[in-house]
């Protein structure tokens, strides 16, 4: 039988919290974007925010991610809301890409998607079998492996 | 679904074709404004925080370029 799972949280639980005790549940601290703008612009340039950076992108973590995290963990400390984290979001990615600059390290900048870079080679010897059938060309098939049956070999095999 | 909006919301900001807001004149015959809030782009939050954006990103080419700054 089955035993029930004590530890695990009630359901509903997660709401029991008396409201307004998070951070995230009072009104934010910058309700505009500007004042979210102003936040930033300084929080980031402060010459500990700047060598933080620095370690984290030289980790090879991408500018999108770093500033991702940054504006929502803003919004978990009740700085600003989502809306206004979404707005300023573009602002942060260009600060710590200039930061990056600035410094003179090499940095990925997560915008270039990597899904799209990839090119399928399934697709890409398809397009070559379709050209070379257009120009005539002889298309070159893969030999065919002929399997050759192994003899059995145990001491009841019928000898040749 | 998007786990990190980052990398959409900077491609759609589209700052290259963003004018810079001329600065108004002060003189005597310049046109005024009305008292109220701004009217147009500018009243847009989007469209500052782009404003911001294209000056860092002056500053970033000119790095890129060899070029200081003052």
């Amino acid at each position: 039988m089955e035993e029930p799972l004590l530890d695990a949280p009630i359901p509903g639980q997660a709401l029991t919290h008396e409201l307004g005790a998070r951070p995230w549940q009072s009104p934010p601290q910058y309700s505009t974007v500007d004042e979210a703008v102003d936040y930033y612009t300084s929080r980031l340039s402060t010459p500990e925010a700047t060598s933080q950076i620095i370690d984290i992108l030289k980790m090879g973590i991408p500018v999108t991610s770093l500033a991702n995290t940054i504006q929502m963990g803003s919004i978990m400390d009740g700085k600003h809301s989502i809306d206004v984290g979404m707005l300023v979001l573009p602002l942060i990615v260009e600060v710590i890409m200039f930061i990056a600059e600035q410094e003179g390290i090499d940095y990925d900048d997560g915008l270039t998607d990597v899904k799209d870079n990839k090119t399928n080679e399934a697709i890409l010897e398809n397009i070559r079998t379709q050209m070379k059938e257009k120009a005539g060309e002889p298309v070159e098939e893969e030999p065919v492996v002929e399997e050759t049956p192994e003899e059995p070999t145990g001491l009841m095999a019928r000898r040749a | 679904m998007i786990n990190n909006p980052a990398r959409e919301l900077y491609s759609n900001m589209d700052i290259d074709k963003l004018k810079p807001v001329q600065e108004e004149t002060k003189g005597l015959l310049s046109k005024r404004n009305s008292m109220s809030m701004p009217s147009g782009a500018s009243s847009e939050p989007a469209f500052r925080v782009a404003q911001h954006m294209l000056i860092y990103r002056k500053q970033r080419e000119m790095l890129k370029n060899g070029r200081t700054f003052t």
